[in-house]
């Protein structure tokens, strides 16, 4: 029978390659506590918009990315609103124009929870500015898109 | 040896549909039950450690938020091993890096004092120096047929871009390099292959 001192064989030998894996690359218990407070994230009492354009997608299948500083348009739309996004170059700064326009309140937020808020136009557009890492916007009582990846 | 048998699926409709109801323990459980999955596959892809937590982060946010639409929990495990490398794969983009889709760059993974700390025998320290040893696309085929829950051929071949057909000829191939490394030569007896 296998020991501690001996390689086992079949399934004997998978089960301590499996418990070897998980024991040798354990989940950072930082990265496990940022999934379990998915939950705790302000509840979403707006409708989620569909993505409906993204040039990130369009491009495939060649999916070779263009020149650095690219700016990435993406179009998210539920039944009241349509929100066109240009996800610029530099990684923190979003365009943003609501269809129809209108003055509105957009809020955005990070997966560390922080929330900010900008308020949009006449012509229904906006700027901010958002750290590095996934995104999501809110346009209070109306929208909001899911987890953007930049 | 201390193990955990392989769990089936039967229980993750409750859990989803508890937590999609604001169950926080049921979501924890489902966190914890697919966690392994998550990271599995995203430590077969060559991000930075930072960027890979980003990524198994937001991979159960994408959850959370599409809960209402899940229609086969049973499905979860593949569907969030995808979801993960889509993220993976949207952060090297991110990162500006030509990437073709099928062509995620692998991780090779490396034994560190770390992983002696927390492999408690001779023999899995020796199994793991064997494991880090072997091409990266080994060691990210060989960490995705350890996910628990398990993914199928067919989902492992998907998110490798392998053929699923040559799964199972490829494992067997990788174990028996394996079981032959110098560094588990000391674990064998003479009846041992």
């Amino acid at each position: 029978m296998t020991t501690h001192n001996l390689l086992p064989s079949g399934p004997d030998f998978d089960e301590l390659l499996r418990t070897t894996l998980g024991l040798a690359e354990p989940i950072p218990q930082a990265a496990l506590s940022a999934a379990y407070s998915a939950i705790e994230m302000r509840s979403v009492s707006e409708e989620l918009a569909s993505l409906v354009f993204d040039s990130l997608v369009e491009a495939e299948p060649v999916l070779m990315r263009g020149a650095e500083g690219d700016t990435r348009f993406a179009t998210f739309a539920n039944e009241h609103l349509t929100l066109d996004l240009e996800l610029l170059g530099d990684g923190q700064s979003i365009v943003g124009e609501l269809r129809p326009a209108a003055g509105e309140s957009v809020e955005w937020e990070s997966v560390a929870g922080v929330t900010q808020q900008v308020v949009s136009d006449q012509f229904g557009r906006f700027r901010i500015t958002a750290a590095a890492g996934p995104v999501r916007l809110r346009v209070l009582g109306k929208l909001v898109t899911p987890w953007i990846t930049r | 040896m201390p193990t955990t048998p392989l769990r089936d699926c039967g229980d993750l409709p409750e859990l989803a549909a508890r937590a999609q109801g604001g169950d926080a323990l049921a979501w924890r459980a489902l966190v914890d039950r697919l966690k392994g999955v998550v990271w599995k596959v995203l430590l077969g892809f060559d991000i930075p450690d930072a960027e890979r937590q980003d990524a198994f982060a937001s991979t159960f946010f994408r959850l959370y938020e599409r809960l209402s639409t899940v229609r086969e929990p049973e499905k979860l495990p593949g569907w969030i091993a995808t979801t993960a490398r889509n993220e993976a794969y949207a952060l090297l983009r991110s990162r500006k890096r030509l990437v073709p889709l099928d062509d995620i760059p692998m991780a090779q993974a490396q034994p560190d004092s770390s992983c002696d700390n927390l492999l408690e025998t001779e023999i899995r320290k020796a199994l793991y120096r064997a494991y880090c040893e072997l091409p990266a696309q080994g060691q990210a085929m060989l960490r995705a047929l350890c996910a628990d829950p398990p993914l199928t051929y067919e989902q492992i071949g998907q998110l490798l871009n392998m053929p699923h057909g040559s799964i199972g000829p490829t494992r067997q191939r990788y174990i028996e390099r394996l079981r032959h490394s110098p560094h588990l030569t000391p674990f064998l007896n003479g009846g041992e292959q």
